[in-house]
């Protein structure tokens, strides 16, 4: 039974085919609708963004370094519909390049940082004792430490590339996927039907890998799915401070940079970028929660 | 179990200047110093040593209060981390203040509106304030009441006028993760049996919200208010650089780029401290919201 | 006059697969001081039954949608939630079932059953305490003073029990529902508290609608009871009569189950089959796939509850008489 907060205070309500639609059955309708659309915005979202990120150079009118600096910071007009940047490249076009880039670096860093993570969680998982011990102190630390410290230092030690971005949004974000598999793990472990298996004589990794992972890998993708959109963040963070994409690779965050001298005069240059990012990680993480969603129910059944 | 973490972390940032390309004397110094600078520093942080006597070096020297000499800046280490602590003391706690008031709001009109049109704009906000990158709402909001309406200053410190959009980017950005949580906290404790029969006492419903649902409800968020420290500190970091506010943040941020290796030590050693300290600060406060914990 | 009358209850609850009635018009009378039964297995309606009484069941999502609800010479059905606060914990109290989960954590004990008093009686904090403490003594609980102060995870089971049925008597309501107030506890503390509500039942003017599955609990301390199944009442009427001359089948069955120490027994008595989900519930009387006695009246008709005795109700055809007085 769910119990509300508010409670409902009127217990009829009368429409024109003279049916009673209490309000309580209009609310659980609304929040069905309500679930499922949210997620297929997302699902729409980040099927524009692939579908951008593959046929970039149909979409884009013009390559990303394409300068012409007569027009250069121009509003947004017919020929630029996002107006030009201070090199009056046209900031359409770089934003459906960036969109490339965004997509490399949130699949490409999110994938090393669960592969760490399902390596990690599941081995302090599985064995145990005092290496569990100490792979867990690790974890609390890395998760306490702020993350955009953690990349910034990584990167300065690699230098500034997008590639040293991605290594360092890899190695800064594993730390959730470790604990969600050592959890599950951990849970999982004590089923009987591990017994069952080992005493039909399956060696320790053949248990690990066919039995524990594939139910363990449930909330991961739903973690992974959110950690994308985490990941696209963090890169425009460090882009913006310099230390990502260098010129002209135009990385949404990279833009902003760039926008941010020019924020007074032609602030479309930085407003538009930002926008793109917003959409993209709303998606990710309206697709995020409908998983989730998903999954809560499976869990009930 | 906080000390054996704080010596982890020590010796991390202490290999920082190990791990970097290049002799860490050369790091250490101004390129064209004269070699009896050269000579005192290997003196001086024994780096002719094995490099665990030279952890203990450099570990007694912070405990002195001796973080080194900034290599691009004139000053000791210690002077300039003092010189900008407080607008970054004073930029968390702002933040901190804005997010909580505005996430619980938020979460709590949401949870008790449940499922009507209120609640549904409620969690878009929240959503929205999870999905954007804190730096661009610092722009944006420099846009809007900077730039447009003149209300506030560019850039700055010292003043409270200076403070606020630097606060309020931080903490919405914040908020929206806390409205989140507290919506779905109070609606986990609304469902209690509890509740329940406070209800069967006759109690104004108004009552019930406030002095039973939204009191049990406080106790994870603080919790995650306690987690969220290591990321509003990162986030301070953006901030002052948006804002151009003279803190902490920005001076990592640009002791990283110009490779002043003890400033970077410093500041870090500085940080994980105040995270810890907070972290300290978030157990006292669950410990005076969850009688379970006070007297286990 | 009665003090309670219940009239042809209904309720619906809504979910994501559609809606649900687990009640199917219940009515019931309490009269002052009586100690009525309900009895029933578990998702009977019993406790949902409980909550509607007082108005509370559109907190959990359910909403009534028929019947009646008289207390006092007053209809609750029309009285605004504003108006029910007034009644809730003052002229009816609730005793919940499980202790372990009853009270709030973050609160002290004492100022739990300070709540009720003070909005209800609208006395100082001193006076409530007082109040309070004397309370806390009459329930049994070793020195109140000390208790008072105490958080509920720092208390047994059996304590905090005590604690839930002191807030219920705070204000000295009419009517006090109990739902199932044994059933969470050890059984050593289960015959505490069944001891103490004797005494209570005893020296109360309240009277209590003592809700269970327990039959010796209803047997000691009932005056009438009402037995529930699948969201109807099949049976009610004065307890020594029903436990002594079970009409309706289930009651039959419920009856012999309790395994008898005075006989030898080989296997335990049970009544094949199980309860019906709400949502599947049986055309026609809900009893027929388990009942020895089903005609075939039964597959279609529901029956209602007839009057067969001064006080005695059941709802079974094997008892209704056609036009001519004969039993069908």
């Amino acid at each position: 039974m769910i119990q509300k907060i508010g409670g409902s205070k009127k217990k009829l309500k009368l429409n024109e085919e003279k049916q009673y639609i209490p309000r309580n059955k209009s609310r659980i309708m609304f929040l069905k609708f309500k679930k499922n659309k949210m997620a297929i915005i997302g699902l729409v979202i980040i099927s524009i963004l692939i579908f951008t990120g593959i046929f970039t150079d149909f979409i884009a009118p013009q390559s990303y370094r394409e300068q012409n600096l007569p027009l250069k910071n121009q509003s947004p007009s017919s020929n630029f519909w996002f107006g030009t940047d201070e090199f009056g490249r046209c900031i359409f076009s770089r934003i459906v390049y960036g969109a490339r880039i965004s997509l490399k670096v949130g699949i490409i860093s999110t994938g090393i940082s669960v592969l760490i993570g399902i390596i990690i969680g599941s081995i302090s998982a599985y064995y145990g004792g005092f290496l569990d011990q100490i792979l867990v102190v690790l974890m609390d630390v890395m998760w306490a430490f702020p993350t955009i410290l953690l990349s910034l230092i990584i990167v300065a030690i690699i230098g500034a590339s997008l590639n040293s971005v991605i290594i360092a949004i890899a190695l800064s974000y594993w730390v959730q996927y470790a604990r969600l598999i050592r959890g599950q793990i951990l849970s999982l472990k004590n089923e009987l039907y591990i017994e069952v298996t080992r005493s039909l004589g399956a060696n320790d990794s053949t248990i690990l890998w066919k039995h524990l992972l594939p139910n363990a890998i449930i909330p991961v993708v739903v973690a992974a799915t959110l950690g994308m959109g985490s990941a696209i963040v963090l890169e425009a963070t460090l882009s913006f401070l310099g230390m990502g994409a260098q010129p002209p690779t135009p990385s949404w965050g990279s833009m902003l940079s760039n926008g941010r001298t020019y924020l007074f005069i032609a602030p479309w240059s930085a407003i538009f970028p930002g926008i793109a990012t917003i959409i993209t990680v709303l998606g990710f993480n309206l697709l995020g929660d409908g998983l989730r969603d998903i999954m809560d129910i499976k869990m009930k059944e | 179990m906080m000390i054996p973490v704080f010596i982890l972390c020590s010796m991390v940032i202490f290999l920082i200047l190990h791990l970097v390309p290049g002799n860490p004397v050369d790091n250490l110094l101004h390129p064209g110093s004269p070699l009896e600078a050269r000579e005192q520093l290997i003196k001086e942080y024994g780096l002719d040593k094995p490099i665990y006597q030279q952890y203990i070096i450099w570990l007694t020297n912070v405990f002195k209060g001796n973080l080194g000499a900034s290599i691009t800046e004139q000053r000791n280490v210690s002077e300039l981390l003092l010189l900008k602590l407080p607008n970054t003391i004073a930029l968390g706690i702002a933040s901190l203040l804005i997010c909580f008031i505005l996430g619980v709001t938020l979460g709590a009109v949401s949870a008790i509106k449940q499922n009507t049109i209120v609640d549904y704009v409620g969690m878009v906000i929240a959503l929205l304030g999870v999905s954007v990158p804190t730096f661009w709402l610092g722009l944006m909001l420099m846009l809007i009441f900077s730039v447009n309406l003149g209300w506030f200053p560019i850039s700055g410190y010292g003043d409270l006028k200076s403070l606020v959009l630097p606060a309020f980017t931080l903490g919405l950005a914040g908020a929206g993760l806390i409205a989140r949580i507290t919506r779905a906290s109070m609606l986990e404790i609304a469902q209690k049996d509890y509740i329940a029969i406070v209800r069967a006492k006759g109690i104004s419903n108004t009552q019930v919200i406030i002095k039973h649902i939204f009191r049990n409800a406080l106790i994870p968020i603080i919790t995650l208010l306690g987690l969220r420290l290591g990321w509003i500190i990162g986030g301070a970091v953006t901030t002052e650089i948006v804002f151009n506010r003279p803190g902490l943040g920005r001076l990592l941020a640009n002791s990283i780029f110009r490779r002043d290796y003890p400033v970077i030590q410093g500041a870090l050693l500085l940080l994980i401290f105040a995270v810890m300290v907070g972290n300290l600060i978030a157990d006292i406060l669950y410990a005076y919201a969850d009688p379970q914990i006070r007297y286990n | 006059m009665s003090l309670l009358e219940v009239n042809g209850l209904k309720l619906r609850f809504y979910s994501l697969d559609g809606p649900v009635e687990p009640l199917n018009g219940i009515s019931f009378q309490l009269e002052k001081g009586e100690v009525l039964g309900l009895v029933g297995e578990t998702g009977c309606g019993k406790s949902i039954t409980a909550k509607s009484v007082i108005k509370l069941i559109s907190y959990s999502g359910g909403e009534i949608i028929n019947g009646s609800i008289i207390f006092d010479n007053e209809d609750l059905l029309s009285k605004s939630e504003k108006e029910m606060q007034k009644i809730r914990g003052a002229k009816i109290s609730l005793i919940s079932q499980d202790p372990m989960t009853s009270l709030d954590p973050v609160y002290r004990v004492g100022d739990q059953i300070i709540e009720a008093i003070q909005v209800h009686k609208k006395l100082h904090y001193k006076e409530a305490k007082k109040e309070a403490v004397e309370l806390m003594r009459l329930m049994g609980i070793p020195l109140p003073k000390k208790v008072f102060y105490q958080y509920p995870h720092e208390l047994s089971g059996g304590m905090k029990q005590r604690i839930i049925i002191a807030i219920a008597l705070s204000c000295d309501p009419a009517l006090v529902i109990a739902d199932e107030p044994t059933t969470a506890l050890d059984v050593t503390i289960q015959a505490q508290i069944i001891d103490l509500f004797s005494k209570l039942i005893e020296h109360a003017q309240s009277a209590f609608l003592l809700i269970t599955h327990n039959l010796g609990v209803v047997a000691q301390m009932c005056d009438s009871v009402a037995i529930m199944y699948a969201g109807n009442i099949v049976e009610k009427g004065p307890v020594k009569k029903i436990f002594h001359s079970p009409k309706h089948p289930y009651t039959e069955g419920l009856l012999q189950c309790i395994p008898k120490m005075d006989q030898k027994q080989k296997k335990l008595n049970a009544i094949p089959g199980s309860v019906p989900h709400p949502r599947n519930f049986p055309t026609g009387c809900r009893f027929y796939p388990r009942c020895q006695h089903a005609m075939k009246k039964c597959l279609s008709q529901q029956p209602g509850l007839i009057e067969i005795d001064d006080e005695r109700f059941v709802a079974c055809f094997r008892y209704f008489k056609n036009s001519d007085g004969e039993q069908e």
